[in-house]
């Protein structure tokens, strides 16, 4: 019954899913395409600094690492297309409960025998699905860019599955969240506020925390802040603090959401 | 001349009684909606074989007992069984056939897809194929494969509770529990959906029906419980419902009518316009037919009674006041 559940969430947001991950593959592409073609040396950053205030400068070269190459072809990772187009994916997965409870199928599908871990096992499996897709997706672009363009570097695309990887855990974390509030919500429009609401709250944390003490150490509860694809993709070392963090809170959340929705009334 | 009974001299040959128990169970069951009552101290049987009608007017907790029925929502206090086992068993479910008052389906699907989806969580198939009894059930109540292979959301209202109740009948359950089956179909297919409650009920099946219409209940139903504002009214065969009730009677006189004489046989004169009046006929009937026949009529009609003048009916006798606790 998870198999007809799943089956039925895949098939109602194939299109969606198809559409972006095409869109993440093309833009992933397409990023390996124009870091080839610029000069990312001393002179670009120079260059910006000339026409750019140094707080932005040192936001594109620290932030999202775009002093090399390879920080370029990692920024697809977290460039701001991919992250919403991830984000709404996953915020679709996991309120598909409170959409079901608001449409009243909710009723209709627990009068059978479909125990209710069972129920949100198959919306944790699409939600999990989506979320190691839409990563996948950017590694393809990422893998075919990096064999069809004329690259200044020699870098393979498997460089890239960590960036990939934290990013699944990225969204793996912000959806369980964000499934802990839906399997409390009545309606789906509530969920969605809730969870998007959140996300932004966390992206301002960890934004505002670089730059102002207050929140240096707030920033911390934020899964953005262990979100670092440059870094995952070119930092000496594997980063596993960051993954054992956001897979614990993915964790902890999807713990939280199942007994939640376990003494919920529906 | 001895005294011993047969159990005492041949226990061994005898085979133990097994007495199942009630199909449903609710023992003082109780829900609260912060300090609103859905349903308080309910209890409640309801046994293998029997169709058993759930009566009450709108907010009276028939929806809000299913729905603990079902665990779909859990109870304040008290305790829910079906087939001897806490409602909490999800395994309980496969026995069960569903149909929910207020039927949400799938609009993105066809028919055909929702049905053989709800087959699929349904799991464990019932007796027979189910394919061919999910087809025979779609041809009894007029959904044929064109229908089938339409979007949901382009349906009727009409047409969605036909997939509902196919879906409640399609793995031949042990219980049915089916909240208002007959709102927005047809008389025929209305007609279609009492037999096949009177045919799972022949197979061995209980049927839990609960309803607005008293007619469908009257005709379907070994009990009936009444609810309201969550407690247990009545709890009635349908014979005792039957005389419990007051029938509503219009008759057209061709001359003045024999007000006098209608009194005299019990019936309560409720509205005169010239020659046609409206009564309230409590108990027999007989009297006011032999009172009739001895009157020239043109026309006789008894209307329906609302379910709330069925209540009222009930609920008050002849002063008017309410009926007090422990009155017969």
């Amino acid at each position: 019954m998870i198999r007809a559940l799943f089956f039925r969430s895949i098939r109602q947001h194939a299109v969606l899913l198809a559409m972006l991950c095409l869109s993440l593959f093309l833009l992933e592409f397409f990023l390996v395409w124009v870091a080839a073609q610029m000069d990312l040396g001393p002179e670009f950053r120079q260059l910006l600094e000339t026409i750019l205030p140094p707080e932005i400068t040192e936001m594109i070269f620290g932030q999202f690492s775009f002093s090399s190459f390879e920080g370029a072809v990692a920024f697809g990772y977290q460039h701001p297309f991919s992250l919403v187009a991830c984000i709404a994916m996953i915020v679709v997965a996991v309120t598909i409960p409170a959409a079901e409870r608001e449409k009243g199928l909710l009723d209709l599908f627990l009068a059978r025998p479909v125990p209710r871990t069972r129920y949100l096992l198959a919306t944790l499996s699409f939600f999990l699905f989506s979320a190691l897709l839409l990563p996948m997706a950017l590694l393809g672009g990422t893998a075919v860019g990096l064999r069809v363009v004329d690259t200044p570097s020699e870098v393979g695309w498997l460089e890239y599955l960590p960036s990939a990887l934290v990013l699944a855990l990225l969204l793996l974390s912000l959806g369980s969240l964000t499934l802990l509030l839906a399997t409390g919500a009545r309606r789906r429009g509530v969920a969605v506020a809730q969870g998007v609401g959140l996300t932004l709250l966390f992206y301002w944390l960890d934004f505002m925390g670089e730059y102002w003490e207050v929140l240096e150490t707030a920033r911390k509860g934020s899964p953005f802040f262990y979100f670092d694809p440059g870094m995952a993709a070119m930092g000496s070392e594997f980063p596993a603090t960051d993954f054992l963090v956001l897979g614990a809170i993915t964790a902890l959340a999807s713990s939280m959401a199942f007994l939640n929705f376990q003494r919920q009334d529906l | 001349m001895s005294t011993e009974s047969s159990a005492d001299t041949e226990p061994s040959i005898q085979a133990p009684m097994v007495i199942s128990p009630p199909v449903i169970q609710a023992k003082a069951l109780t829900r609260f909606y912060g300090s609103t009552v859905g349903v308080e101290d309910l209890d409640l049987e309801v046994h293998q074989g029997e169709i058993f009608g759930f009566l009450g007017p709108n907010g009276a907790g028939k929806t809000t007992t299913i729905r603990l029925l079902l665990d779909l929502i859990r109870a304040t206090r008290g305790e829910a069984l079906l087939f001897g086992t806490p409602s909490r068993s999800p395994e309980l479910r496969s026995r069960i056939g569903y149909l929910p008052g207020e039927l949400s389906l799938d609009g993105r699907m066809t028919g055909l897809q929702m049905l053989r989806f709800l087959s699929a969580l349904q799991g464990k198939p019932g007796s027979g194929s189910p394919t061919n009894r999910r087809d025979q059930l779609c041809d009894r109540l007029g959904l044929t494969p064109l229908d089938l292979g339409r979007k949901v959301r382009e349906y009727s209202r009409g047409m969605k509770q036909k997939v509902g109740l196919v879906a409640a009948f399609q793995h031949q359950p042990e219980l049915l529990i089916l909240d208002e089956p007959t709102t927005g179909l047809d008389p025929l297919v209305r007609e279609v959906v009492l037999q096949l409650m009177m045919e799972a009920k022949d197979g061995g099946a209980t049927v839990f029906h609960s309803s607005h219409v008293l007619s469908e209940v009257d005709r379907t139903c070994d009990r009936v419980a009444i609810l309201r504002a969550g407690r247990m009214a009545a709890l009635l065969t349908v014979e005792e419902s039957r005389q419990a009730s007051t029938r509503m009677m219009v008759v057209d006189f061709r001359d003045e009518p024999p007000l006098e004489g209608l009194a005299a046989v019990g019936a309560i004169l409720e509205r005169r316009v010239g020659g046609q009046v409206e009564l309230r006929v409590p108990g027999e009937i007989q009297p006011l037919l032999a009172l009739l026949a001895e009157h020239p009529v043109l026309h006789m009609s008894f209307p329906e009674p609302s379910l709330e003048e069925a209540f009222n009916a009930f609920y008050r006798d002849g002063s008017g006041r309410d009926r007090e606790e422990g009155d017969p």
